[in-house]
């Protein structure tokens, strides 16, 4: 079973992502802030990311643009979601990222994981 | 010899003497007469006259008082002085006698033949030349002086025995200032040269403000010999007209800054203005500005600006720390002028430095002026400063209080601005939050509406969820173009541009609508290809909110168009329908922000769309346009360049 981590702070988007990933077979972790998710990576590496943008310790893209210029978890998918639809670019900069904007369609959201963590 | 023989014996010697002798009072009145003098009057007068000033009968009487009033007043001897008595002409003179007794005053006398040296219209020239209070300088062709009268000892302090013989330039030119080519050739042309305003040097060395009328002195065989000049004194009037001068330039200033100032709106442009309008004005060495304002934290900060100093001496002084000195007009809002500020006797000593810190710049004459806003606020205070005393005087108090009142004015204004202007961008920054958290909730209710979407399988709630799940895709329509606005507002869209075929993304469009909607037809013309350099994100937007428009202001028709073209290196897209048209009176309006075209209530929106697909290709350097005939349908069109991202 694989397995994704998500990054968002507000609990009911946290809820129904696990939701949606649940119903289609894959096992989620859901983390509040950066400094617990940092926490949970170091044990764990994950087969996928799901990373909200405005975080209460800080910002998705960093994050991300963190992750991608590191060795260890530069392979990685991440998928990035946000209300401010101004943070697609991103997906054109790095491998395996892709933008998912806030509120979302699930099918687009089903076929985006899909193809990141295939 | 006279003298010694009316010393001797008085009456005596005088009744001998072959000449005319007569001695008066104090007041001119003849007392005596001698045997010689009796019968002149008599035969002359028919009598003694009573004064000695009837004793002349021509039109130089006048003249012969002044002669005599000066010689009992001043003591000044009349030394044959020519009189005209029944066409002949006499010459009397005046000697004094050292008698104890009495006050008297002797003249005498005696005719003179017509053809002898000085003829009487001649000497009366000389004596208004002696008696004018204008110097009358005359000099040969050479410039060397002949004559100089008395007017020109009194302005240039030289007498006549010391002027007479000397080169005039010499004497009282300057390098700057002295008799030029100019003036000996137009003399020795035989016309006379006037100079209105100019300086020549006195005996102690000073410039004084001088006027010149040289007339050409011409002799009997009609050549000039030299020339003849008055030369008037005009320091009074000159200095009127320098303070004419002064207060006209002064006047030009004020205009200028106030017009200048209530132009501009940047606060520091201002202070800068007015400290520099207001240190010329006021004539001083130093001025600065010290400005009272808040910076962003609300803190009360000053800002300043400096005129005639540069800031790095400025700076090592410090603020004005809060002394007696400052006080009085920073706290206090009065006006405070010293001829020298370090001698005052309330400020010239205050604690804590007691007297002025050394390193600060020379600074004598001081004057501070509250800057104080129409509503009584004391929004700053000018400083001015010169080492020398007394260069401020009242007028220039008045001066930096006009111009500081005309800066309220401004600053005022620019305060207001700078306050609207934060609200703004406030504004803006409320508009990103509240957008962003209204989709937070919006992304779960969506996503639970799709979730239980998938599980259902009764027809009419699916019926009702695609009713909930439209309104709340319009929901975050709106939310989107909000926020989409204050970007573009606070010119904070960034464009992403690429390359790509703008046929491709209308197909991507029309299929994107072609889910959401079955009502029309849309119908692509796809005729030219076309490759544009754009945001495709933006670009979909205009597209989208074009063909949305299209489809929502035509209830009644199932048909629209788009056409794709290339002149003249643009892509011209156009988006045409057959729906209820627009009234021409609205046209000009349709791409104001919030704009909606006033009759369809029935059609919902913010009106936000034109505008913003307006902005958005106005920033990829195109334009839109619409055509429409009421009640036949409208044509948006949009052109934006064709670009090679190279030429980016």
């Amino acid at each position: 079973m694989k397995t994704i981590f998500i990054l968002e702070d507000n609990l009911a988007i946290c809820q129904l992502v696990s939701l949606l990933l649940k119903r289609k077979g894959y096992d989620s972790h859901a983390f509040y802030n950066v400094k617990s998710f940092l926490a949970a990576l170091n044990d764990r590496k994950p087969d996928m990311m799901l990373i909200d943008v405005m975080l209460p310790d800080g910002n998705g893209l960093d994050l991300t643009i963190e992750f991608k210029e590191s060795d260890g978890l530069n392979e990685v998918p991440i998928l990035i979601m946000s209300a401010n639809s101004d943070c697609h670019s991103i997906k054109d900069s790095y491998n395996k990222v892709d933008f998912i904007a806030k509120p979302f369609d699930i099918h687009v959201f089903d076929g985006k994981i899909a193809s990141l963590i295939a | 010899m006279i003298r010694n023989l009316l010393l001797n014996d008085k009456f005596e010697v005088l009744n001998q003497l072959p000449i005319v002798v007569f001695s008066t009072n104090e007041l001119g009145e003849i007392l005596h007469a001698n045997s010689e003098a009796e019968s002149f009057f008599e035969r002359q007068l028919g009598n003694i006259p009573k004064s000695c000033l009837d004793i002349d009968q021509q039109e130089s009487t006048d003249l012969l008082q002044t002669k005599f009033i000066h010689y009992f007043n001043d003591k000044k001897d009349i030394q044959d002085f020519p009189i005209l008595l029944n066409g002949h002409t006499f010459l009397i003179s005046s000697f004094d006698v050292e008698d104890q007794e009495d006050n008297m005053h002797y003249f005498l006398l005696k005719e003179v033949p017509q053809n002898l040296l000085v003829t009487p219209k001649q000497k009366i020239y000389a004596d208004i030349i002696d008696l004018s209070e204008d110097a009358i300088i005359t000099c040969d062709l050479k410039g060397d002086i002949i004559t100089w009268n008395f007017g020109a000892e009194k302005i240039f302090g030289f007498n006549a025995v010391e002027a007479i013989g000397q080169q005039i330039n010499k004497l009282i030119g300057t390098n700057k200032f002295s008799e030029t080519d100019e003036l000996f050739n137009t003399i020795s042309r035989g016309l006379t040269y006037r100079i209105d305003q100019t300086m020549r040097i006195n005996r102690a060395g000073d410039l004084v403000d001088i006027s010149i009328t040289a007339s050409p002195i011409i002799d009997i065989n009609h050549q000039v010999v030299g020339v003849s000049k008055i030369i008037r004194d005009i320091s009074t009037d000159t200095d009127n007209r320098r303070q004419l001068k002064k207060h006209n330039e002064n006047l030009l200033h004020l205009n200028a800054v106030g017009k200048m100032i209530s132009e501009k709106l940047d606060v520091q442009n201002i202070l800068q203005m007015v400290t520099d309008v207001t240190t010329k004005i006021t004539g001083a060495a130093y001025g600065a500005f010290f400005y009272n304002t808040l910076n962003s934290n609300g803190d009360a900060m000053k800002l300043y600006t400096l005129s005639g100093a540069s800031r790095a001496d400025f700076e090592k002084l410090g603020m004005p720390r809060n002394t007696d000195l400052f006080k009085h007009t920073f706290t206090d809002k009065k006006i405070l002028r010293s001829g020298d500020v370090k001698a005052h006797y309330k400020f010239g000593n205050n604690a804590p430095l007691n007297g002025m810190p050394h390193g600060h710049l020379g600074v004598k004459s001081y004057l501070s002026v509250p800057v104080i806003s129409g509503s009584g606020e004391n929004m700053g205070t000018l400083l001015f400063g010169h080492p020398e005393p007394d260069v401020f005087k009242e007028e220039h108090e008045d001066m930096v209080l006009s111009v500081a009142s005309q800066a309220t004015v401004a600053l005022e204004n620019s305060r207001l601005f700078e306050s609207i202007n934060q609200m703004n961008s406030k504004k803006d920054e409320f508009i990103a939050l509240a957008s962003h958290e209204l989709k937070t909730p919006l992304t779960t209710i969506k996503g639970y509406l799709q979730v239980i979407n998938e599980f259902n399988e009764s027809d009419m709630l699916q019926n009702f969820l695609d009713k909930v799940l439209e309104q709340v895709e319009k929901l975050n329509g709106l939310i989107s173009e909000m926020l989409d606005i204050s970007k573009i507002e606070a010119g904070k869209i960034m464009l992403n541009k690429e390359e790509f075929l703008l046929n491709d993304l209308i197909e991507h469009t029309i299929q994107t609508i072609s889910y959401s909607q079955s009502t029309h037809n849309i119908i692509f013309h796809n005729t030219t290809q076309v490759s544009v350099c754009a945001d495709r994100f933006r670009m979909e937007q205009v597209l989208l909110n074009l063909l949305m428009n299209a489809i929502k202001y035509s209830p009644s028709s199932n048909l629209v168009e788009i056409y794709i073209t290339c002149e003249k290196n643009q892509a011209i897209v156009k988006v045409k329908d057959f729906g209820i048209g627009i009234d021409k009176s609205q046209i000009v309006n349709i791409f104001s922000r919030f704009y909606r075209v006033e009759s369809d209530t029935n059609i919902s929106g913010l009106g936000l769309g034109l505008y913003l697909s307006k902005e958005i290709v106005n920033r990829h350097d195109g334009s839109i346009i619409v055509e429409s005939e009421l009640g036949e349908g409208s044509e948006f069109i949009f052109k934006i360049p064709i670009k090679s991202l190279d030429s980016q």
